[in-house]
């Protein structure tokens, strides 16, 4: 289990994150929700590392995440950011690069590393472009390419910052198809997400936050009945019973 | 899918083996070219009997054109590099050793060491490695600390360098002695090389060629961005400034035997990442072989177009290498554009 307990982080001289606490099970989806600016990347980026832990603690497990170098923490914990640069590699490069902190002396990837990455380019189906340039494929495979990297880098914990922005419908639903499956197989995955609908779908633990500090997390029937969400928003939550379960959807607030 | 895996592969060895004869080919052209001209056999001669031998192709091998050719086959392999990893560090395909004051960071430390009487050795070699440093860092941190766009990296990187070459004019200025051979080294010049200016930048240059051999994973991680790259476990910060110490110490290197040739640095890495693609592991090897066998090659066309007077190869190398570069540019068109 992630636990976050207690959390401040930031950028150089400005405090982001205030006293924050979260936990995420493996084998499970944990939302992460709230408006624009309240801090979802920033904990995420606290989390892996890349951004530095002011106070408080990250552990997985028996492990304090705040103690491990940043390879190790790179073994433990991946990242797949919100926007990401378009490098001049091909397919298999980068998928190959999810292997980067494993890499040891001489510095050349090792045939497991290539089986690992093989792997990953089949699951999320861009084998065939193995040898592509990334800035020649379109949106979605660009982001299949980047989550076969994250996959190939085999760690407990996922984290994922907006993944389904850029994508149309059927790639957003395909990719919390995805995630599911990374629940699935035990991984923790902590998804950073706008879409409420995807969110109180998808999530197994929905957790909300403002202002730099998480106020609620639960069930998404409990975040739902709680109000809060409403309140965060400013707008109105509603759902209708659908033969695939619950849909919730947002409306304006009635004046 | 998979023939064109294979096709791509095999264009890519192609390329590799067609460079790699260019050079050897410039190279051996430019033992045998220049005012007295040698035959092969003179040249096997001369090679066998040895740098001890008094015979006159033996003194034009190993004191004129021995150092020459090896000087310009590694500064031309030193600057190409230095530029493919600048551009990758800085990830702006607009930077270059002699865009963003690199090279006259060290042009101005070698012109403050003739104007001391310093012509070669190790102290000029560690005085152009600290001038380049300098300027690279100065570029790499204050674009760091002000977060500088790529755009104004670049403006930044000129403005350094106009006040550094502000400076080294300085000096030829007070040392009029400096500056008898202040415009050979301007526009670069590789007549001037010898033993004592040749062995110490060798030694830098391939060591540094060596340690950045082993680093092109990290080039190509750092290419993902900063977050990117730290999500995979890189220490970015250390690892930046690495690369650009031993961009530093490769254009610095450069600097000291030839003077400020301005062009590969740009040109030819960006000419490679147009016919092969951009990723470090093959680019940096590819550059050092084309930027040897580039400068090699307009060396000795410098020497043999108005011989036996020198044309200056930076004017060569214009020549030859802009329209190039430009046919390049222009075929390949929204291939792997990077601004």
């Amino acid at each position: 289990m992630l636990e976050v307990t207690g959390l401040y982080g930031g950028y150089p001289g400005k405090i982001v994150l205030r006293d924050v606490y979260l936990t995420a099970r493996a084998g499970e989806i944990t939302a992460l929700m709230g408006p624009n600016g309240c801090g979802k990347s920033t904990l995420l980026k606290t989390i892996c590392g890349i951004l530095p832990v002011k106070a408080g603690r990250v552990t997985l497990g028996n492990t304090d995440l705040t103690a491990l170098p940043r390879r190790e923490l790179s073994q433990r914990a991946a990242y797949l950011a919100q926007s990401r640069e378009t490098p001049e590699l091909t397919v298999e490069r980068l998928v190959l690069h999810g292997r980067f902190p494993y890499l040891g002396y001489p510095r050349r990837y090792r045939r497991e590393d290539l089986e690992a990455a093989r792997r990953a380019m089949g699951e999320m189906g861009v084998l065939g472009l193995a040898a592509t340039p990334l800035g020649q494929l379109s949106g979605g495979q660009r982001q299949n390419a980047y989550i076969a990297m994250v996959l190939a880098q085999d760690t407990d914990l996922v984290l994922l910052d907006e993944p389904t922005t850029y994508l149309d419908v059927s790639c957003q639903l395909q990719f919390l198809r995805l995630a599911r499956r990374l629940a699935d197989s035990g991984k923790h995955v902590l998804l950073a997400i706008h879409d409420l609908s995807h969110a109180l779908k998808v999530a197994d633990s929905a957790a909300l936050m403002r202002d730099g500090a998480l106020v609620l997390q639960g069930t998404p029937e409990e975040v739902f009945a709680s109000g809060v969400l409403e309140d965060v928003f400013n707008v109105r939550v509603m759902r209708v019973e659908t033969p695939g379960g619950w849909y919730y959807f947002a409306v304006e607030l009635e004046a | 899918m998979r023939n064109s895996t294979t096709r791509s592969r095999r264009n890519k060895v192609a390329l590799y083996f067609a460079l790699s004869a260019l050079t050897l080919l410039s190279a051996v052209t430019g033992l045998l070219l220049g005012a007295a001209e040698l035959s092969l056999g003179d040249l096997f001669g001369a090679l066998r009997a040895g740098m001890g031998s008094r015979t006159p192709e033996a003194l034009i091998l190993w004191y004129a054109r021995m150092p020459r050719v090896l000087g310009s086959l590694l500064s031309g392999a030193a600057l190409a590099v230095s530029g493919a990893v600048i551009q990758g560090v800085l990830s702006n395909g607009l930077a270059s050793p002699s865009v963003i004051g690199v090279n006259a960071g060290a042009g101005l430390a070698v012109t403050a060491c003739a104007a001391a009487g310093v012509m070669g050795g190790w102290r000029l070699s560690l005085a152009a490695f600290a001038g380049a440093f300098a300027a690279v860092m100065a570029v790499s941190l204050g674009a760091r600390r002000f977060g500088a766009s790529r755009g104004t990296v670049i403006l930044m990187g000129v403005a350094m360098n106009s006040l550094l070459g502000a400076f080294s004019d300085a000096i030829t200025v007070l040392a009029p002695e400096v500056a008898v051979q202040r415009n050979g080294f301007r526009i670069g010049d590789f007549s001037a090389v010898t033993y004592p200016k040749l062995i110490p930048a060798a030694a830098v240059i391939l060591l540094s060629l060596l340690i950045i051999s082993t680093l092109t994973n990290e080039l190509e991680v750092l290419s993902l961005g900063e977050d990117g790259a730290r999500a995979l476990g890189l220490n970015t910060g250390a690892v930046r400034t690495l690369l650009l110490m031993l961009a530093a110490a490769l254009a610095g290197a450069a600097v000291s035997m030839a003077g400020l040739l301005s062009f590969v640095g740009l040109m030819v890495p960006h000419a490679l990442r147009l016919l092969s693609g951009g990723e470090a592991r093959r680019l940096i090897p590819l550059c050092a072989l084309a930027g040897a066998g580039f400068v090699t090659a307009c060396d000795t066309l410098s020497r043999v177009i108005l011989a036996p007077y020198e044309f200056p190869v930076g004017i060569v190398m214009a020549f030859l290498g802009a329209p190039f570069f430009l046919f390049i540019l222009i075929r390949g068109k929204g291939g792997h554009g990077r601004a």
